[in-house]
């Protein structure tokens, strides 16, 4: 039991670290990027900026819905589930991978209803709209996510992790880790889910969100991202595994920090995407054929071997 | 204390149009750069919590900024900007005086002057603002 | 000394044609109407009320005249006055009519004029008060918000699932019904207050004021002056075109283009401020003249600074042509094709995005314009492509002309000593006109008796608005935005 509390207060050390870190990161890249100097302060200093920043919404009192508690506490949920470390993950299970991905695709049904439901009223086509966005970007994932699963013949990530002792998985799938990265940007870039509040104007997901509702989908948005990279991580950079002298550990944080890093340079290269027909377009035309191969060609590959090994 | 959280990022909505939004928008830029002291600006008056009074006016025009004040969630804080706002510039259908009528319904904590002020006058009542208790 | 020869002829030619028109109105109209003024490019003559149909009737269907656009309607219900405008593209000609009533305190019915004027120009209908519409077009209204485009009217929309079937761009929040009477004032002092008639821009209501009020008086500046000007408007223009990109770039939501573009605007707007004192409002034309000379300093490090603009610019359009998400928000989107753009009779850039070939700075020589090389850019189809990648062009040829002009600034005074208050102006009318950034600005001046003067600024907006609302009707909804804010609407006739 104390055991299991001290991993607890170890995975909340962990991501309240990340969140201040990245947070903290994410203004400076951003702000560098365009020629700015980021965040100084005015007699608070600039590295209270996340603090500050966040804590702000709940100063002003404004009532707060079902849809954002659920938001608030479904991120902290999926890491239950995924591990950070070896040691560090609460529930071990053969079915860990199949139960993020459901509680993923749960949050984003919330995050998308959350949206469309303002105190106005509740649309439904533009639900369905946003959800079928969505769902069209998830699908590629999931077929390169089954292409991993099959590789790899386990649904449980310390098992695909243990299995990338000698080569990542990057060398056997290279086409999966390419569809997972695009849907990964397209996904941050749709969700406005790095929070930049320059002219704030016409974003598509964007609540007109005010109080605690904006920090929980704040919140939300950047566990979101660090479970994303957690996957991609997991699946395809060979997770916690050492590499020569370096631990296993510090090796996962620096992998964490270099993609993070690389997702914002690409988020901010892309401008917005505001139509549904061009992000069909691009997932029917590139990502859904990419992974619909890649997931082929490892069945088949999947087959010959048993054949082999059989004979 | 929750006032000086706020006021650490505040998010500004600028109402009207003219020759005052010019040096707002030149003050966003990276030459002036006025995120740096946590300054965004927002398109939806009840995620802001400063008004910006500025610009060209008539009597429609300024019910509308009267509504879009009376949308922001408490605490919320007026500047008034440039010239126009701040003489007797009058207009069809807004009265005499267009600050006058404006005081009347809401309280304007910071006076900027010039015809256009410059964006660092900007920013600096911007900095005068959060000094404030 | 030939070719010199040649444009002297072509304007020659131009003046005749103007006065062949002149001569025809008196012809076929005779007493109808009233004395006729000649300006140029600009034809003023009163009518009466009775006879105004009959006259636009003529002026459209006869071959004499065959002005086929309706350029603008400017109407002022305080002051009762009603001015119509005609155009011509191909004579490259307006027609001003002036409207009175028989009985001169006896206001207008405007509603039935546009109505009437409806049979000859579809046009007509977008002047009249149209707030019936509100009530039709409400399946979802965008009320003006804090971004650049959006802040001078509101947008009124009925939508089918989601393409716009029908768009209303209303502007009540930025129409004024009065206009300006300066009494017995100064004239240098009045200068200072047109500056705001057109906010992106502040140096061009100026001098046309002052190109109003030379014509007059039939001045002769000296070289310099007329140099100094050509310059401090070409780096108006790039100024305000800098500013249509950075608005484009916000709404396409590439904030990189946007933080790159205003860069490169402070660098213009630092050159402004050293030469002018001020960055947006410049009060610097005088009648005669300039306020100051400039030094030559100032000239050395903006004629240095002129290639790094060029590399800093061409990087910004790199910025827009590379990125496959923007191209697909512009390539044929909001498609203007030239014959809708003829008949709402727009000018200025969005006119030479839609292929057609009309700038005042070559076909009426005002300035010393002809005595510069550069080229007119023009766009082929006339969608959000074109009418971004022309304001670049036009960044292009304007860089290239404030590098000419200082290379060949002449020497010499800038300004005839005139005393303003000492000039006598007997009552006229006056009408002048310039090529500002977004199109033909049109002062109408009226000296009246008592030396009060009535200004009314025809600004291009309204033209702009008109067109955008034709190609609006068959967008689809994500586009909305974009295709707005591709016209570059600002509201500059605010009186």
């Amino acid at each position: 039991m104390l055991i299991l509390l001290k991993k607890i207060g170890y995975i909340i050390l962990i991501l309240g670290i990340n969140l201040y870190i990245v947070s903290f990161l994410n203004n400076k890249i951003i702000s560098r990027i365009e020629l700015r100097r980021g965040y100084k302060g005015y007699k608070r200093g600039g590295l209270g900026f996340p603090f500050s920043n966040s804590l702000k919404y709940i100063a002003k009192g404004v009532p707060f819905s079902i849809w954002d508690i659920l938001i608030f506490v479904f991120p902290i949920l999926l890491w239950s589930v995924v591990p950070i470390s070896f040691n560090l993950s609460i529930i071990d299970s053969q079915y860990n991978l199949f139960i993020a991905m459901v509680l993923y695709i749960l949050l984003l049904v919330f995050r998308v209803f959350s949206v469309t439901y303002s105190k106005y009223n509740f649309v439904i086509s533009d639900f369905i709209r946003r959800f079928s966005q969505m769902l069209t970007l998830i699908t590629p994932v999931l077929f390169s996510v089954l292409a991993i699963i099959i590789l790899n013949k386990s649904l449980d990530f310390k098992i695909i992790v243990n299995s990338q002792y000698q080569y990542w998985n990057i060398i056997y799938q290279p086409v999966g880790f390419i569809v997972f990265f695009i849907s990964i940007v397209v996904q941050i870039k749709l969700m406005n889910l790095s929070e930049h509040n320059q002219f704030l104007y016409s974003d598509n997901t964007n609540k007109e969100g005010e109080g605690i509702s904006k920090l929980a989908s704040r919140f939300s948005s950047y566990l979101i991202i660090f479970f994303l990279i957690t996957l991609l991580n997991i699946l395809y950079l060979g997770g916690w595994q050492k590499l020569y002298m370096v631990s296993g550990d510090i090796m996962a944080g620096i992998k964490f920090y270099i993609i993070f890093v690389i997702l914002i340079l690409f988020e901010r290269a892309i401008s917005n995407i505001s139509s549904l027909s061009k992000i069909i377009n691009l997932n029917y035309k590139l990502l859904l054929p990419l992974s619909i191969a890649n997931l082929v060609i490892t069945i088949v590959f999947f087959i010959l071997r048993n054949v082999y090994f059989i004979i | 204390m929750s006032n000086s959280l706020i006021k650490s990022s505040l998010n500004i909505y600028v109402a009207g149009y003219g020759c005052c939004k010019q040096e707002i928008i030149a003050s966003a830029g990276p030459v002036y750069d006025i995120s740096r002291f946590g300054i965004s600006f927002v398109s939806f008056p009840e995620s802001a919590d400063v008004l910006v009074f500025q610009g060209f006016y008539n009597g429609k025009g300024l019910k509308k900024v009267i509504n879009i004040y009376n949308q922001m969630i408490s605490p919320k804080w007026v500047i008034a900007l440039g010239k126009c706002t701040l003489e007797n510039l009058s207009y069809e259908g807004s009265g005499n005086n267009l600050l006058y009528e404006f005081k009347k319904r809401l309280k304007v904590d910071v006076y900027v002057p010039g015809c256009p002020p410059r964006p660092e006058a900007f920013i600096y009542s911007l900095l005068r603002l959060m000094e404030k208790p | 000394m030939e070719s010199e020869d040649i444009k002297n002829k072509g304007s020659d030619i131009i003046g005749s044609f103007a006065e062949n028109i002149e001569n025809n109105l008196n012809y076929y109209f005779g007493s109808k109407i009233g004395a006729v003024y000649n300006f140029g490019k600009e034809i003023y003559f009163e009518a009466g009320y009775e006879n105004l149909f009959s006259i636009i009737d003529s002026l459209k269907n006869k071959a004499d005249f065959n002005f086929n656009i309706l350029s603008s309607i400017k109407y002022k219900e305080a002051s009762n006055f009603l001015l119509i405008s005609l155009f011509s593209y191909e004579k490259s000609m307006t027609l001003n009519i002036r409207v009175r009533n028989s009985i001169s305190y006896l206001k207008f019915d405007f509603k039935n004029i546009t109505s009437s004027i409806k049979k000859f120009f579809d046009v007509s209908e977008y002047y009249s008060d149209r707030d019936y519409i509100k009530d039709i077009n409400n399946d979802l209204i965008i009320f003006s918000q804090t971004p650049e485009t959006l802040d001078t009217f509101d947008i009124y929309l009925s939508l089918n699932d989601n393409l716009i079937k029908d768009a209303y761009l209303c502007d009540e929040i930025s129409r004024y019904n009065s206009s300006i009477i300066f009494k017995s004032m100064e004239i240098n002092k009045l200068i200072s207050m047109l500056n705001n008639m057109d906010y992106k821009a502040g140096i061009y209501p100026e001098l046309c004021f002052c190109l109003g009020i030379e014509s007059l008086l039939q001045i002769k500046l000296p070289k310099r002056a007329v140099y100094i000007r050509m310059l401090l408007c070409e780096l108006f223009r790039v100024a305000c075109h800098l500013s249509y990109i950075v608005s484009m770039s916000l709404v396409l939501g590439n904030t990189a283009a946007f933080n790159y573009t205003l860069t490169e605007k402070e660098k213009i707007l630092s050159i402004i401020e050293l030469i002018t004192g001020s960055r947006v409002i410049p009060n610097f034309m005088r009648i005669g003249g300039v306020k100051k000379d400039i030094e030559e300093n100032i000239l050395d490090s903006l004629h240095k600074l002129i290639p790094h603009l060029y590399k800093g610019i061409k990087k910004i359009e790199d910025i827009f042509l590379s990125d496959v998400v923007m191209l697909e928000k512009l390539k044929n989107v909001g498609t203007a094709d030239s014959k809708s753009a003829k008949a709402s009779g727009i000018t200025g850039p969005n006119l030479r995005a839609s292929g057609i070939r009309y700038d005042l700075r070559k076909t009426s020589n005002y300035l010393l314009y002809k005595n510069i090389a550069f080229t007119v850019p023009l766009g082929r189809i006339g969608d959000n492509f074109d009418r971004l990648t022309i304001r670049f062009k036009e960044v292009y040829q304007s860089l290239k002309i404030i590098s000419e002009l200082i290379e060949s600034m002449p020497l010499g005074a800038v300004g005839k000593m005139i005393n303003p208050a000492s000039l006598e102006l007997y009552p006229t009318p006056i009408i002048s006109t310039v090529e500002c950034p977004h199109g033909i600005f049109k002062l109408f001046i009226e000296i009246k008796e008592n030396r009060d003067i009535e200004i009314i600024p025809i600004g291009p907006t309204k033209n702009n608005m008109i067109l955008c609302e034709k190609t609006l009707s068959n967008c689809s909804f994500d586009e909305l935005l974009a295709v707005v804010s591709s016209f570059g609407i600002e509201s500059a006739e605010m009186y």
